[in-house]
């Protein structure tokens, strides 16, 4: 049975600058048959991790690799081990302002890296490469070439000929291998600190419009979990929603 | 009081959150196009609020007037025992 790495979602902290990740893989010794062991992959084998974040809202990816190099971040093999990783946004963004882990829906992608295969030619332009076994790569989601993430494209692939997702960046003639776990999260904490706190400043005045708009509020992040956790799941209503309901409360942000 | 299963409970939640989240995307087309929130449905609040209740039924921790002032707990009462998705289970 092969590597299935998962990824979990463990919260978001108040202030919008920190989520909390755990990778959720498992291992074979203890009774996981897709977990990280000596069939599928041995932790100590782990090359590297990426995490890529990216907002409903709009399209960039934000990209933080982790190779054991940062005093900040746990180490490889604690990670596999199944410790929680908090991700700061200043690791994906250092130095600036930004909003990504601020409430809405994110897509999380969590790459692990095994080694691959080196000796094969990859050609800028082209979106295959021939001439080797790529029956191990094929128990992957994607090949990493120089930094750069290609997704395999397994429809077309076989043991002989393995093609990606769009075509590659440059001549190379090496790439590794890379699992990919993914998971979305509905990112509430800041909203409720603001609801907190604006109950506080409202109290003796309910019937005020202001409540108005804190109720609404509450319904849109109480919808928008329904539309989450729904089957199939809306998650840009989910995420509409949410920014919908943070533009209502924006006024309580300084609290 | 209703006295229902724990199935006939889970049901009710079901239905009370897709009549939420039916009428808070209402509610959001209505702000996006330019509506006032003061104008909002107050079926809105309603449906939420009735979807908390259903979910604190169990613990009988729950108090409407706590959530939204809107809403009188007699008036709650009545609403919450006339609500389309207890209709739905008790016909």
């Amino acid at each position: 049975m092969a590597l299935k790495t998962k990824l979990n979602f463990i919260n978001q902290d108040r202030s919008g600058r920190v989520i909390t990740l755990r990778d959720g893989t498992g291992k074979e010794i203890d009774g996981v048959a897709t977990g990280y062991g000596p069939l599928n992959g041995q932790i100590t084998d782990i090359l590297c991790y990426y995490f890529v974040v990216s907002r409903m809202s709009y399209d960039d990816d934000h990209v933080l690799k982790v190779d054991g190099s940062s005093p900040r971040l746990p180490s490889k093999i604690d990670i596999a081990n199944g410790e929680s990783i908090l991700l700061t946004t200043d690791l994906f963004l250092p130095g600036e302002d930004t909003d990504i882990f601020f409430d809405g829906v994110i897509d999380l992608n969590m790459y692990v890296e095994f080694i691959g295969l080196s000796g094969v030619t990859i050609t800028k332009g082209s979106k295959v490469i021939t001439g080797s076994d790529f029956t191990n790569t094929l128990k992957g989601d994607a090949i990493i070439v120089n930094g750069i993430i290609y997704q395999i494209d397994k429809r077309e692939s076989t043991s002989a000929m393995l093609f990606i997702v769009g075509e590659f960046e440059e001549d190379f003639t090496s790439y590794n291998i890379l699992y990919r776990a993914n998971t979305k999260a509905l990112l509430t904490s800041m909203s409720e600190k603001m609801h907190d706190y604006a109950c506080d400043q409202m109290l003796g005045k309910q019937e005020t419009q202001e409540w108005m708009k804190i109720n609404t509020a509450a319904s849109y992040r109480k919808a928008a979990k329904g539309f989450f956790n729904a089957v199939p799941a809306d998650y840009n209503k989910a995420n509409k929603l949410v920014v919908a309901n943070f533009d209502l409360l924006k006024k309580y942000t300084l609290c | 009081m209703l006295t229902i299963t724990r199935e006939e409970r889970d049901a009710m939640v079901a239905s009370a959150e897709k009549v939420l989240m039916d009428k808070a995307w209402c509610s959001f087309l209505f702000l996006e196009k330019g509506g006032d929130v003061r104008q909002i449905d107050l079926a809105l609040s309603i449906s939420y609020c009735n979807l908390l209740a259903l979910e604190h039924y169990e613990t009988g921790e729950f108090d409407p007037a706590e959530y939204f002032n809107v809403i009188d707990p007699d008036d709650f009462a009545e609403l919450y025992s006339s609500v389309n998705t207890v209709k739905i289970i008790r016909p």
